[in-house]
């Protein structure tokens, strides 16, 4: 079974946000309204997160893309009561939505912040809705939703290795964000192959782990940036 | 699908069909779509429910004037996912942000049903649907009435600047028609920097900049991250620099006088004061010349005007020693001598000086020029390119009747918005959007739009263009369209995409391109029967030039170059049928090869050498208004989010638009800590924004990467009228910058003076 995980090379991102619109356009993920984003309820399964450190003029930003670390210890998973939020056997962190109960237990264990709870119905003009990807199920207010690696393209890439009468290899498959990224910043595959890309840079020596003291083991890597 | 369902349906679409006809406010998308589109005999209750049937079609990117290939996921017909095009030089396979956003763009909701005619007064907002046929009859009676009378020249357009087959026939017509009024906008690109172009090299086109192949790159304001140039390429080529090349980083430097999204992620930001960036960039010419690190054997060989007593050597070390800069521009003179060091001892190096939307002036494109010239990084490998011709086939010969001679030897008046409409033309088409949402003092244009007595439209949907036209003829959206796209000089290849529709189109729009040539028809302008004839015909250029190939993959590319260097062509088709589908089925044609030093095709003045020219002398920033009264300075910005998109009714890019300040759906202002406090402001407060043009309520963000007393303003958004996403947020922020054009009547960005009060309540 394989491992997977990704790894964003800080020093490729340029923070165009490229990766954020195709996951939402991807995951049919609901665009908010200036009220709701107002109260911080926006959905945004990867984002560009900023930091800001020191004092004009000495001031230094930093740009991370943010998306669910997808721990192979998840701390979200342990608080769940109801088993929606589990970690499946390739290592994908994974939502269930019929099961969730809406009680954001998983959202406040979560040391990244990155699960968000569906304040309101998700709303799309009717015009919009024929571009909602088949392939990903709606979400409906009440419950929790999150980055799942575009698991949907595991399952239809799977299918169609079989099809065609091959082994699966892992490069068939890609998250949305990772395909569009057009700094080629970010990396996916199994972190257990150690001929694949994941694993080449996450030896690298800018490779870090975000909040990895936790223990959450996260399967994100990130490289630094600056030279 | 069961049958009772079915009629339904019908009976729907029938109620609605009458719906529309009778009334002036059913005329966009609203909630009718669905039902319309079964007009097309295309059944779907809801999404989801057909049978799943997946395929992928090609077509170009219209978000921006970079012309990215895109490949288009569709499900039963309908678009589900757009990504870039693997085989396009320039996309690769990724768009950026405005690319992924692009399916809100076809399924917009306001999008106009079909074209419409103003009832009620300008501006008010009501419009009857009108047939095509009679459209364009009211729009020919027009045209023939104003010929008739002797005055083609009191036509005006105002159009993207498109050097592709639907930009050439909009010019061919205005020719024929014979009005000198075309007015050609682009924001992606710094029309200052092709003046400079053509004062220093004699070439009248956008420099193009050998990016990938640089180790230094030295940023003068230039939005390289942002919405400059092409995103998607700048991306991957900051990415390649970075990090794509073993054992070799590049260094980039951006000055500018705020910490924009660029400056982030550059390796150095240096803070500059509004307009003196040309000051600086002269203080560093002055290190290059003082301490002999130029190019002495270019500036020998290629140049004129170095020397002497007028030359620029002379002028620059006479007045631009670092000592004398380092006040005015805010720069410390140990930055400006490590910086000329920099730059001259790390080669390949490029400057960059092209300020969007707003221009930093011919002044600071001409000493960027020079910089380069000085640094011998004219024309060569990593640095300054001169864009190669694309051999698409030049339209037929066509001579102008008597009454366009003479309407064409008017002079023109179409140089800017504010002296369009001054000159008050007799009729006006408006086939780009862009212009009305970044051009300063905008708003003095729409006072004047009663004294113009005819304006078409062709935008899709009701946006700032269209709401004061009396007539408006919707263009498909991009993906609906037969679509060709000549990019602006980028890396100096040239590029020409080209995509057949994606999918059907879904309402009763037309294609712009095909309304020009039946426009253009009377006046025997015209041999082709449609658009898709004019892009064949186009194509057999390609297919003549004996160079480049249809769009291919990296390796291939290369090989083609590898082989044209050594002097080699493969055709890829014996016949031209065989050439088109080859282009169809890639997404366009390239011709990847550069050939660096050639001397007599990039200087092309006079003296066939590159011109120093005319004195370096730099006029300071004139701010309009009073210190005391509007203490602060106005600087101007898009984000990659907002710049160069025609219609910005999209909540993706709404809800994205400055993550540096976690800003979205708003249009807002950044202050310095320091500056605010002064004022009283904290983060989130709601402000006024005042300038001797009038005042705004915008959010404000204390941003420790805000320059004291400047205040950083977004622009581009469009406020007139707007969709229903984009209204909610706009302002207009653009109406408020005092307009000054530079000598080619480009906008300067450093003009206006504002104040910035707390206002009351929340933002």
């Amino acid at each position: 079974m394989a491992r997977w995980g990704m790894a964003i090379d800080l020093d490729r991102c340029t923070g165009c946000q490229a990766c954020v619109v195709a996951c939402k356009q991807e995951n049919n993920v609901p665009f908010s309204t200036p009220a709701q984003a107002e109260k911080g309820r926006q959905i945004s399964w990867i984002y560009i997160q900023t930091e800001i450190e020191g004092e004009y003029p000495n001031v230094k930003v930093r740009f991370r893309p943010m998306l669910c670390q997808h721990c192979d210890r998840p701390p979200c998973t342990f608080v769940c009561p109801t088993s929606a939020t589990y970690k499946n056997e390739e290592g994908i962190v994974a939502q269930i939505y019929p099961r969730c109960i809406g009680c954001r237990y998983c959202a406040n264990a979560c040391p990244y912040s990155v699960k968000y709870f569906n304040y309101d119905e998700p709303h799309w003009p009717k015009q919009l809705e024929a571009s909602l990807n088949h392939d990903v199920s709606v979400r409906y207010g009440g419950v929790i939703e999150k980055c799942t690696f575009c698991s949907h393209r595991l399952t239809k890439a799977r299918e169609q290795a079989d099809a065609e009468g091959r082994e699966f290899r892992d490069d068939d498959y890609q998250p949305a964000c990772v395909q569009s990224c057009p700094a080629h910043a970010m990396v996916f595959g199994d972190l257990d192959n150690p001929h694949g890309t994941v694993a080449a840079w996450s030896e690298s020596p800018r490779a870090e782990r975000l909040l990895e003291d936790l223990g959450t083991k996260p399967k994100v890597m990130y490289l630094k940036g600056g030279a | 699908m069961n049958e009772t369902a079915d009629k339904s349906w019908r009976v729907n679409r029938r109620q609605f069909l009458k719906f529309a006809a009778f009334t002036g406010a059913g005329i966009t998308l609203g909630k009718y779509l669905r039902d319309y589109a079964l007009k097309h005999e295309v059944f779907r209750q809801r999404w989801g429910e057909g049978p799943g049937l997946e395929t992928f079609a090609l077509s170009t990117c219209r978000q921006c004037p970079a012309g990215c290939g895109l490949r288009v996921r569709l499900v039963d017909g309908d678009a589900k996912k757009l990504d870039g095009n693997p085989l396009c030089p320039i996309a690769r396979g990724t768009t950026c942000p405005k690319g992924q956003a692009g399916l809100q763009v076809l399924y917009n909701p306001d999008r106009l049903l079909g074209p419409v005619r103003r009832i009620g007064k300008r501006g008010e907002g009501q419009w009857e649907r009108i047939s095509w046929k009679d459209a364009l009859a009211e729009v020919q009676s027009k045209l023939s009435a104003l010929r008739t009378a002797g005055n083609p020249h009191s036509v005006a357009w105002i159009a993207e600047r498109n050097d592709a087959m639907q930009g050439q026939l909009i010019r061919r017509f205005m020719q024929a028609y014979g009005s000198p009024n075309l007015f050609e906008f682009v924001d992606s690109r710094d029309a200052s920097a092709r003046a400079a172009m053509k004062l220093c090299q004699g070439v009248d086109e956008f420099p193009a900049y050998d990016l990938e192949n640089t180790n230094y790159i030295l940023s003068f304001s230039t939005p390289l991250l942002e919405s400059w140039l092409s995103p998607t390429w700048l991306a991957r080529q900051y990415g390649h620099l970075h990090r794509g090349r073993a054992e070799h980083r590049s260094r980039f430097v951006q000055v500018e006088s705020r910490l924009s999204p660029t400056a982030v992620k550059a390796d150095e930001w240096i803070p500059v004061n509004p307009g003196t960036e040309a000051v600086l960039v002269l203080a560093i010419a002055h290190v290059l010349i003082r301490e002999d690190l130029y190019d002495r054997a270019f500036v020998a060989d290629h140049t004129t005007g170095f020397d002497g007593d007028e030359g620029f050597s002379t002028l620059v070390l006479r007045d631009y020693a670092p000592d004398d800069v380092a006040q005015p521009t805010g720069v410390p003179v140990t930055t400006i001598l490590r910086l000329a060091r920099e730059f001259s001892t790390n080669k390949p190096a490029v400057a960059l000086g092209e300020q969007v939307p707003l221009s930093g002036g011919v002044a600071l494109a001409w000493a960027v020029q020079a910089l380069n010239a000085l640094n011998g990084m004219v024309d060569r490998t990593g640095g300054l390119l001169t864009q190669r011709p694309l051999p698409l086939k030049p339209l037929p010969e066509f001579t102008p009747d008597d009454v366009a001679q003479r309407g064409l030897k008017t002079p023109a008046f179409a140089k800017s918005l504010a002296v369009l409409a001054d000159a008050q033309p007799a009729a006006l088409f408006v086939s780009s959007s862009r212009l009305f949402a970044v051009a300063p003092e905008a708003g003095r244009f729409f006072a004047a739009t009663e004294k113009i007595p005819f304006i078409v439209s062709f935008s899709a949907a009701l946006d700032d263009s269209a709401v004061f036209a009396d007539l408006i003829l919707p263009d498909h959206s991009p993906l609906e369209k037969w679509q060709d796209a000549a990019p602006l000089p980028v890396n100096g290849r040239p590029v020409w995409a080209v995509s057949p529709p994606a999918l059907v189109p879904m309402l009763d729009t037309r294609h712009t391109g095909e309304v020009v040539l039946e426009l253009g028809r009377n006046l025997g302008a015209f041999p082709w029967k449609d658009f898709t004839e004019v892009l064949r015909f186009a194509a057999e250029g390609l297919f003549e030039a004996r160079r480049g190939i249809p769009f291919t993959t990296p390796y291939e590319s290369a090989w083609t170059n590898q082989l044209e260097t050594g002097g080699w062509w493969m055709p890829s088709a014996n016949t031209f049928d065989e050439f088109w589908e080859q282009l169809l089925k890639a997404g366009g044609w390239s011709d990847p090869i550069y050939n660096y030093e050639q001397w007599r095709r990039v200087l092309r003045t006079a003296s066939g050498k590159f011109e120093f020219g005319a004195s370096p002398k730099f006029q300071p920033p004139q701010w309009t208004a009073d210190e005391g009264e509007f203490p602060l300075k106005l600087k101007v910005f898009t984000t990659l989010t907002t710049g160069g998109v025609e219609d910005p009714n999209q909540p993706f890019l709404l809800e994205t638009l400055g993550p540096h300040v976690h800003a979205r759906w708003e249009d807002w202002v950044e202050l310095n800590p320091k500056t605010a406090s002064g004022l009283g402001i904290a983060n989130g407060d709601a402000v006024w924004l005042e300038t001797p043009l009038g005042k705004l309520r915008l959010r404000a963000y204390v941003f420790a990467g805000a320059l004291p007393d400047i205040a950083s303003v977004l622009i581009g958004q469009e406020h007139r009228a707007g969709g229903e996403f984009v209204k909610k947020v706009a302002r207009g922020v653009a109406d408020m910058v005092v307009y000054r054009p530079d000598s080619t009547d480009t906008p300067l960005a450093a003009t206006t003076r504002v104040r910035i009060t707390k206002a009351t309540g929340g933002a």
